[in-house]
């Protein structure tokens, strides 16, 4: 599907839409510019419906029920005038009557979260720009929707939204989007922003939300906190892993193998009552993860002399004491790694991975706190957070490290 | 007579009742021979606690632990020499590995024995010379692939006249010759001989799709038949229906969906399935499927989603008797279907793994896969 000023089309249109869209983005330039206050005002009307749950049914019919109310709400949330005012006063400040847009984004939007592309385009709509959109292969129709809304809420938006389906292997008509814009937003892992920055002219700016890594640090203290290791499992559950803020790693205060263990023992349950109470389900990708799973176990069964690490299964989750001396990506849906990590080693572990590195959550006692949260910072964490709020998203907060809107724009001189 | 032997002779392919206790007599031997040749599989066994001596009934086979085709992926297992093994071969290596997999003389006999009566039971075979088309790879010193050597076999159902591959081997590797196809079939439809198809459903709904496009309606000579399998590959997401493929087929090549015909297989699980005249894949005494929870791999009851393990006593050279695909499936009850035939059948719903996998390295990701980068 296409939106293009404003309609939906068939993708049976894109090469008459794609032929159209430079002296439609022209005109836009030319002669238009957006309302900021008639968006914000859009945007929270639109807010408001969702709250409202008059989208709750759609929302839940297009990703097939992996948007819970609480992110509805929290999305609902992201688009209130309230919101949306702090975000440009905390992120642009006193520059806000300075900053003029780029002038054209084109976002390339990653899958992980559904609806993020759309608020992605906001952030392009709220700092001026006109926005492309090439949606990401696995999204769900969800950000096509909020978007034609949004244009039905203020229909002077239509000329600055343009969201394409078009597949990525057409790499003549990405590069064509591509040409049109002065910034190009990416979402995705390294080799996906490798991939961009080859698509990109020496005189566009990248905006590059690239993949991140995030993990628990727990202290020997926080080894006993039952009720924040539970927040960890349900962290891990809810999230499925696949989020860049989602705990991949929990790293150990401790060099004791012997402790590790009788923790991983106990974190397994945990984790198991986690998946029982949110009903999680190992079909799909997470069968995958279970299918490596087993295999790896074979395999310590068949060679012992190559084992690496050591596996507690349970069921449907399973926890993995060991792996690589650097951070890693673990198999994701229920199945994060356990690692040795004495505080006096985390700046050194963490060293050439630094740039990757975004939250990490917090289990220890009260007098740890502020020593912990500066050293996590010291060696690479972008926000330090206790494990139920890893995931969460706050208003007027930067995004690894780094304002959205301030990349948006030009300060003029 | 061995079991095994007697097993693979057995006339009717679909009667799993009276075959239950020579499969479980030739799982056992298997079993056995693996578990006294192949110290990696004995290592295994013991350390689940299963003892293959004490296989006696099909609950003992569902608890022979399953290997992963990942685990043959990146590892080579044999309970026979290689020198020893008279074909070897591998399996198409879509997620990038390819499985080594190699079999014993017997059990080579016994592939014979099930392609002559899963041939017979389902007409595949013709004395009428044939043209053939094969969409698929013409067979090339380099190329070892299990699909090559089964679609080369095929053109032996009916006596071939001239062989035709929409995948020839050039300087740099295979290159698709679909054009090459569409000529030789103009040429084909002219001559008294049918044409037998054997391909990849990817380059035989390109092909169709070629035809369309240039307005080529052929109307093939009377027999010609057309045969897929192997999967979509790394084409997966411009996969199209079966239907959309059979209605393709009559329209621009004449050929009524009666006379199309899918199998299914694997390198590590060489059992010949094939589709019946409802298209659907019912289970042959050769092998036994059972559908698996990924949460604890327990066996699922029928009509339930889970992880494909298919088990066969076929062959000797490697522990490929109990094998978990990477596929998502289910098993319907035989009335489900209707055809007449008595056993099962087995739909594959999906693939597990990470294609299409919503994480934070997706979308943009994908431009560099395409564009062949990576």
């Amino acid at each position: 599907m296409i939106l293009a000023n404003g309609k939906i089309f068939g993708n049976e249109k894109s090469g008459e839409l794609l032929a159209a869209i430079k002296n439609n983005i022209i005109s836009a330039l030319n002669e238009k510019e957006i309302d900021r206050t008639k968006l914000i005002s859009a945007c929270d009307r639109l807010g408001k419906r969702i709250k409202n749950g008059e989208f709750s049914e759609k929302a839940a019919q297009l990703t097939g029920g992996t948007v819970s109310a609480e992110q509805i709400l929290s999305a609902a949330e992201m688009l209130s005038a309230d919101s949306l005012n702090a975000r440009l006063s905390a992120e642009l400040g006193n520059d806000i009557h300075r900053a003029r847009p780029l002038g054209v984004l084109f976002h390339i939007a990653a899958g992980n979260a559904d609806g993020l592309p759309a608020y992605s385009v906001v952030e392009g709509l709220l700092t001026g720009n006109v926005n492309i959109l090439k949606l990401p292969q696995a999204d769900s129709g969800l950000s096509l929707s909020i978007l034609s809304e949004l244009i039905k809420e203020e229909p002077s938006l239509a000329p600055f939204v343009y969201v394409f389906d078009t597949p990525s292997s057409d790499i003549e008509g990405m590069k064509r989007l591509a040409a049109l814009s002065d910034g190009i937003v990416v979402w995705g892992g390294d080799e996906a922003v490798r991939a961009v920055r080859q698509l990109a002219a020496p005189h566009q700016r990248l905006i590059e939300w690239g993949h991140k890594l995030s993990f628990c640090y727990i202290s020997e203290m926080g080894m006993e906190n039952t009720a924040e290791l539970t927040q960890l499992a349900e962290h891990i559950i809810l999230t499925d892993q696949l989020l860049c803020s989602s705990c991949q790693t929990i790293y150990l205060d401790t060099s004791d193998i012997s402790k590790a263990e009788k923790f991983c023992e106990g974190f397994l349950k945990i984790l198991e009552a986690a998946a029982q109470k949110h009903n999680h389900s190992a079909k799909g990708f997470g069968a995958g993860a279970a299918l490596e799973l087993y295999c790896e176990r074979l395999e310590a069964l068949a060679y012992p002399e190559n084992v690496e690490h050591k596996l507690f299964c349970g069921k449907g989750v399973s926890v993995t004491l060991g792996g690589k001396p650097y951070p890693e990506l673990s198999k994701m849906f229920g199945n994060p790694l356990v690692k040795l990590l004495p505080r006096s080693e985390m700046v050194s572990h963490f060293f050439g991975d630094r740039g990757h590195m975004q939250t990490a959550g917090l289990i220890c006692a009260e007098n740890e706190r502020e020593q912990l949260s500066d050293l996590l910072i010291r060696a690479g964490a972008v926000k330090v957070r206790c494990p139920a709020q890893m995931s969460e998203m706050h208003t007027g907060e930067p995004h690894d490290g780094e304002f959205a809107l301030r990349r948006y724009v030009k300060i003029l001189e | 007579m061995t079991p095994r032997k007697k097993l693979f002779r057995y006339k009717d392919p679909y009667d799993l009742q009276g075959t239950e206790p020579l499969f479980i007599e030739a799982m056992r031997d298997n079993c056995i021979f693996q578990y006294e040749n192949c110290p990696e599989y004995k290592r295994i066994l013991d350390g689940c606690g299963f003892s293959p001596y004490n296989i006696r009934k099909m609950e003992d086979i569902q608890a022979i632990p399953p290997l992963p085709t990942l685990f043959f992926k990146r590892h080579r297992l044999t309970a026979i020499p290689e020198s020893r093994m008279l074909i070897k071969a591998t399996s198409s290596g879509t997620g990038g590995q390819q499985s080594f997999v190699g079999f014993d003389n017997g059990g080579m006999f016994c592939g014979l024995d099930m392609v002559l009566t899963m041939g017979r039971t389902h007409g595949l075979f013709s004395k009428m010379p044939a043209n053939y088309v094969i969409l698929g790879y013409k067979p090339h010193k380099g190329n070892n692939t299990a699909v090559t050597k089964t679609a080369f076999g095929s053109t032996f159902f009916a006596p071939a006249l001239k062989r035709v591959y929409a995948l020839k081997y050039a300087e740099v590797g295979y290159k698709a010759d679909i054009e090459g196809v569409a000529k030789a079939l103009v040429k084909f439809e002219k001559l008294p001989f049918p044409v037998r198809f054997m391909g990849f459903p990817s380059y035989t709904y390109f092909m169709l799709k070629l035809l369309a496009e240039r307005g080529i309606r052929l109307r093939l000579p009377k027999g010609s038949r057309l045969f897929m399998g192997g999967g979509w590959k790394q084409f997966y997401t411009e996969a199209v229906e079966k239907t959309v493929i059979y209605k393709m087929a009559k329209e621009y090549l004449g050929i009524p969906e009666t006379a199309i015909t899918e199998f299914f297989g694997a390198a590590e699980h060489p059992i010949l399935y094939t589709d019946c005249d409802r298209h659907h894949f019912h289970i042959p005494i050769y092998s036994r499927v059972f559908i698996r929870d990924p949460a604890d791999l327990s066996v699922l009851p029928t009509g339930s989603v889970g992880l494909v393990n298919l088990v066969t006593p076929m062959t000797l050279g490697m522990p490929l008797l109990s094998v978990m695909t990477d596929d998502l499936g289910v098993i319907h009850e035989a009335d489900e279907c209707g055809c007449g035939i008595s056993s099962p059948y087995l739909e594959i719903i999906g693939r597990t793994g990470v294609k299409g996998i919503k994480t934070c390295a997706s979308g943009a990701e994908d431009i560099l896969n395409d564009s062949g980068k990576r």
